[in-house]
């Protein structure tokens, strides 16, 4: 099976080769932006994303074998112009979470897991939705876009001391008992954390 | 559990349907065919330069394109179909009477045409409204026993022992503020005319890839500037407003712009750059004229004679580079409404008078309609 790389260098001579690529992760990106900002929106999200991608193929690292860092950090960034959208979405998870669910359901371990998530939801929608902008995409590249630290710091273009620092940061506001244990704010400085939260992390 | 482990199941389950995804893969085939044949123009202009090298180097007084044919239309099909004025219901400039001599050389037209855009200014065009681009296109597909592919992307006129036209058409609502959101819609693919050896023709035509390519539906999407480097998301305004309006200032700046990397290849870019910027048919009037005239620096062109108001020119290349499929002759044609300045028709041709596909058949035609609407369609 070829490697998102292998795929993207042979676009380069053969453009149409590049669908391959959206065949194997538009759903990642789909659902991604579908989370954060509703499906009508999001579709334009994929759309503009993969076109984006195949506009600026030339300058992906052939080095790197998977792409998905790379165009989740691209379907972040055209995001940004859903702001408006991001934040009626939020609003409605917070007013929606835990409705729906079928307590009567017969399997009680997938009940419980969806009452949990429920459960999530209604607690921290509201403070994901109130993080900074930078601090929530970093967060949401990381948990809902299944990314490492150094794939989300490639993401994003930032150092991944970086995310560590925001992560952190992310920790504190969205677990007030964690925060009052944490560690002096002179490390919330993005891009000075690398290392020595590295354990933590 | 880590809080942000509990972050993963906030929202979870939300995703888009299938519908959404096809709708996707769409529009980003639509856009990497016209990738295709954009790149195919710039592959074309090399060996305009590479010629020009070689006239220079003989003799100083010969210019740097072999002129194949004087003859002003490219094909049957561009000559003989009708050129389109633009929508009379809801016209993007008024006609102005032409007191002025008919320009005879393509240079003249072209200046021409650059004076008229510039003396109409700005299209009345108003927020709300949209120039509603409506285009009719067939692309050459070309095949041998390798493959299939437009001239220049894996196909050759050369090799090639069949071929066939997919014809396609549709709409792009332009607005009037070129960084708010664009529409368009697209028909699927149609098989036009097949050449060479109909049987395979058709047999391969219906096995290529681009035959089953759906429709697009209307729908939204940003305009990008043209080329890669000029920031991530630079939409198409902002690009307009970064280039110099001294037509020898823009050539200049879309050379350097284009890169230097390889022989003719900053060149090729211009003026095909130039063309495909043109037939949007939409931008500062200014910078329109300007890259009229930067057109009419370029060399070997020749211009019809009127036709319903519309002047033809059509620029010539000897292309002799070293691969075998890029050998022969390359035209491309620009046709213009000269009460208007807007582009009607772009079309290309390379290898003419090679193989199994008529010289007067293009590679690659558009025609262009435009008028302005007070709003998208209803649905």
């Amino acid at each position: 099976m070829s490697t998102d790389s292998e795929i993207i260098r042979r676009s380069l001579e053969h453009p149409r080769v590049f669908a391959e690529l959206f065949d194997r992760h538009a759903r990642s990106v789909g659902g991604f932006a579908a989370r954060r900002i509703g499906s009508d929106a999001a579709e334009d999200v994929v759309s503009e994303t993969f076109l984006v991608a195949f506009k600026r193929r030339e300058s992906f690292d052939l080095t790197v074998e998977s792409s998905v860092p790379w165009l989740l950090g691209i379907a972040s960034r055209l995001m940004r112009k859903h702001r408006a959208q991001e934040a009626k979405n939020w609003r409605t998870l917070v007013a929606t979470a835990g409705q729906g669910i079928d307590h009567s359901h017969d399997g009680t371990e997938p009940l419980i897991a969806r009452l949990d998530a429920a459960s999530s939801t209604r607690r921290l929608a509201p403070l994901i939705a109130a993080l900074s902008t930078k601090d929530r995409e970093t967060l949401l590249l990381y948990a809902w876009g299944d990314l490492t630290y150094g794939e989300t710091a490639s993401a994003l273009g930032v150092p991944i001391g970086t995310v560590r620092s925001r992560l952190n940061r992310v920790r504190r506001r969205l677990d007030p008992e964690r925060s009052t244990r944490i560690e002096p704010k002179s490390y919330e400085k993005e891009g000075e954390v690398d290392g020595r939260f590295g354990t933590r992390a | 559990m880590d809080v942000l482990e509990r972050v993963r199941d906030v929202n979870e389950g939300v995703d888009l349907g299938e519908a959404h995804y096809a709708r996707s893969r769409s529009f980003l085939m639509e856009e990497i065919d016209a990738s295709v044949s954009s790149a195919r123009k710039r592959a074309a202009r090399r060996p305009m330069f590479v010629i020009a090298g070689i006239a220079a180097g003989v003799a100083a007084a010969t210019v740097g394109v072999v002129v194949v044919n004087q003859s002003t239309s490219l094909s049957p099909q561009v000559g003989a179909n009708p050129v389109e004025t633009s929508d009379p219901r809801s016209p993007v400039r008024t006609p102005v009477p032409t007191p002025v001599p008919t320009p005879s050389s393509p240079s003249e037209v072209l200046n021409s045409a650059a004076n008229t855009v510039e003396g109409l200014g700005t299209p009345l065009f108003e927020p709300g409204q949209y120039l509603r681009r409506e285009w009719t296109s067939t692309e050459l597909v070309l095949s041998d026993e390798s493959g299939s592919g437009s001239w220049g992307m894996g196909g050759s006129h050369q090799t090639a022992t069949s071929a066939w036209q997919l014809l396609m058409d549709g709409v792009t609502y332009i607005p009037a503020d070129l960084s708010d959101t664009w529409y368009a819609e697209g028909s699927a693919p149609r098989l036009g005319d097949f050449y060479g050896d109909l049987a395979e023709a058709y047999e391969r035509s219906q096995l290529d890839a681009a035959t089953h390519m759906a429709g697009r539906p209307l729908e939204g999407f940003t305009k990008f500037a043209p080329w890669d480097g000029v920031g991530e998301t630079e939409t198409l305004d902002v690009f307009f407003a970064s280039m110099p309006r001294d037509p020898q200032e823009l050539v200049a700046w879309a050379q350097e712009f284009a890169g230097t990397d390889q022989p003719g290849w900053a060149e090729g870019k211009v003026g095909w750059f130039f063309i495909d910027m043109l037939s949007y048919n939409i931008g500062p009037p200014d910078l329109r004229a300007a890259m009229y005239r930067a057109l009419s620096l370029l060399p070997g062109s020749t211009v019809s004679d009127e036709v319903s108001g519309v002047r033809t020119v059509t620029f010539d290349a000897q292309l002799a580079l070293s691969g075998a499929t890029e050998s022969g002759s390359y035209r491309m044609t620009i046709s213009i409404e000269m009460s208007t300045g807007n582009v009607l028709e772009v079309s290309e041709r390379a290898e003419a008078g090679i193989g199994v596909v008529p010289s007067d058949v293009p590679d690659h035609w558009v025609r262009y309609s435009t008028s302005i609407v007070d709003s998208l369609p209803a649905g």
